[in-house]
């Protein structure tokens, strides 16, 4: 995927910006607050329908200043195809048309959560991954979830907690799928985590295992998931709540036995973190036969020289269209970037010094 | 500028209406405004009137005129078969199709626990009165291939069995006239679950 132009009217603080993005690098740079990152979400509304920091359309009207429509396009190549795609918001009614959903990964400063943080951050990754090329996944999720909800209600309910019952076919049912579609994506990414892991950190070798929600073992079919409930009945009446299912799953990673979540280093789970992320994109590019488009929002600064080249020589060296946010610029080497300046929600030509002070291993 | 207040009042009392929004309702206010006084009237009189005759029938508590209702009087139709449905409009769905000579029972909304509705919001008590004044032999579970539809079918199912009449549930699968491809996979594996003989 190769995009080529982008224009944006009226999303949040940026007014009128038009961007050529370079077919490798393509370098935001500029203060916080100046509009970078509202660039990169609107690529992402473009490309894949939605945000990846809000659900509703309306965060995207511009504030301060009379109502404006949000008019959102773009141009750009799919194999031999050219696409356009464009969104259109005026605060009431919103328009998508033409062009496909687009595999995008982002990566930003919040990844660090899926190393650090709860298990919904990993099972949140999980089901964002599938629900974008599996609609059935998406559907099932839903019901599930819902099931769930339900089913909890009538546990607590005195009145309803008969009807508990009623609502586990369902969550068999959608919950066996949820499972199904999770550890076959978990057991796909996790080679490559492990080896982008390895690459990065040197010495040290990253394991993780998937802890299924609830149950010591994988449940591989309705009967078994159905027996596992059934295990866990009186718990349930206890604790008033289904406490088996793919709600309750977790991704354990671990460094010579020790728990990177709960007991790593802060460079062992940043490391983590980059690599789930990249491991996230070579499975997408295998998965749907398209090379991402990797946005990188505000992390390079976060990241060591090790680090920094192991996502550029990963993803913008090899052949995906990179676009990164940074404060300042750096020096990028061989990769040589298009370098903008974002001020105040205009787009610029970089005209500040030639020669970047910061140099890195590019 | 706010509007006089019939106007405002009028704008109120249209936006509770489901699906009316603000902007709906005051187009729909201002299509009445300029429409002849008599045509206004005349809705009001609908909705009086509506409201003040229409009623449950005692039997199946759908919507009716008269008690019981005229399903329920007719001499046609079989007093051995009950359909359940979740609501009135489903009665006039399944009265489309003419096939079913039956009679009905409307619960008027199905087993949600989120929105703390169970059993004892529904006409299920009901139900199970006049299954044991009227015997049927067979009762049809007709609720929605909703989550709560599916759940209500299955307490209903639970409850009605060990009556020792026959519960059936009607059947899931393609929609007439539907391309295989363009049906998910969930629909699919119903419709092949109650697969027939030809």
């Amino acid at each position: 995927m190769q995009l080529q132009r982008v224009g944006i009217r009226g999303f949040r603080n940026l007014r009128e910006v038009s961007l050529e993005p370079s077919a490798s690098l393509t370098l935001l740079v500029g203060q916080n607050g100046h509009g970078k990152t509202n660039i990169l979400e609107a690529v992402h509304v473009l490309l894949q329908g939605q945000s990846f920091r809000t659900r509703r359309d309306r965060d995207y009207l511009a504030d301060p200043g009379p109502p404006a429509p949000v008019v959102l396009t773009a141009a750009g190549r799919l194999g031999q195809r050219d696409i356009t795609w464009s969104y259109m918001y005026d605060g009431q009614t919103r328009r998508r048309r033409q062009g496909p959903i687009v595999p995008v990964v982002v990566f930003s400063p919040d990844d660090l959560e899926l190393a650090r943080g709860a298990p919904s951050a990993r099972r949140h990754l999980l089901d964002h991954l599938l629900s974008g090329v599996d609609r059935r996944y998406a559907r099932s999720l839903e019901a599930f979830q819902r099931a769930v909800l339900q089913r909890n209600r009538a546990l607590k309910e005195g009145g309803l907690r008969d009807l508990a019952d009623d609502f586990l076919p369902a969550i068999v049912r959608e919950g066996e799928y949820v499972w199904s579609r999770r550890y076959e994506v978990f057991d796909q990414l996790l080679p490559s985590c492990q080896t982008i892991y390895h690459a990065v950190a040197g010495s040290e070798a990253v394991s993780a295992s998937y802890v299924t929600g609830g149950n010591p073992t994988r449940i591989e079919s309705p009967m078994r998931y159905r027996e596992a409930l059934a295990a866990r009945r009186g718990d349930e009446k206890v604790r008033q709540m289904t406490l088996v299912g793919p709600h309750r799953d977790d991704i354990q990673f671990t460094v010579n036995g020790r728990s990177i979540v709960t007991a790593g280093s802060q460079g062992q789970q940043r490391t983590l973190a980059l690599a789930i992320k990249l491991a996230t994109y070579l499975w997408l590019k295998a998965e749907t036969g398209t090379v991402p488009l990797v946005m990188l929002d505000d992390v390079l600064s976060e990241l060591d020289g090790i680090r920094r080249a192991a996502v550029l020589r990963q993803v913008a060296a090899d052949e995906a269209q990179t676009i990164v946010t940074d404060t300042e610029p750096r020096d990028f080497g061989v990769l040589n970037p298009a370098v903008f300046e974002v001020a105040e929600g205009e787009l610029r030509l970089w005209r500040g010094n030639p020669r970047p002070l910061n140099s890195g291993p590019f | 500028m706010l509007y006089p207040e019939p106007i405002q009042d009028l704008v109120g009392e249209l936006s509770k209406l489901p699906g009316v929004g603000p902007k709906t309702a005051q187009r729909l206010a201002f299509f009445l405004l300029n429409r002849p006084k008599g045509e206004a009237e005349q809705l009001a009189r609908a909705i009086v009137e509506a409201r003040q005759r229409i009623r449950y029938c005692s039997s199946c508590f759908n919507f009716t005129d008269t008690d019981p209702c005229s399903l329920c009087r007719s001499a046609t139709r079989d007093k051995g078969t009950v359909m359940v449905v979740e609501q009135p409009k489903d009665v006039i769905a399944m009265e489309k199709t003419r096939e079913f000579k039956g009679r009905y029972h409307v619960l008027h909304g199905a087993i949600s626990p989120m929105e703390g509705i169970g059993p004892e919001d529904l006409k299920v008590r009901e139900l199970l009165a006049r299954i044991g004044q009227e015997s049927p032999h067979e009762v049809v579970l007709a609720t929605s291939s909703s989550l709560e539809g599916e759940a209500t079918a299955l307490y209903l199912g639970r409850l009605l069995k060990p009556l020792g009449l026959k519960v059936t549930r009607i059947a899931r699968g393609l929609p007439m006239g539907g391309d295989l491809d363009y049906t998910d996979e969930m629909t699919l594996l119903k419709a092949l679950e109650g697969r027939q003989e030809i």
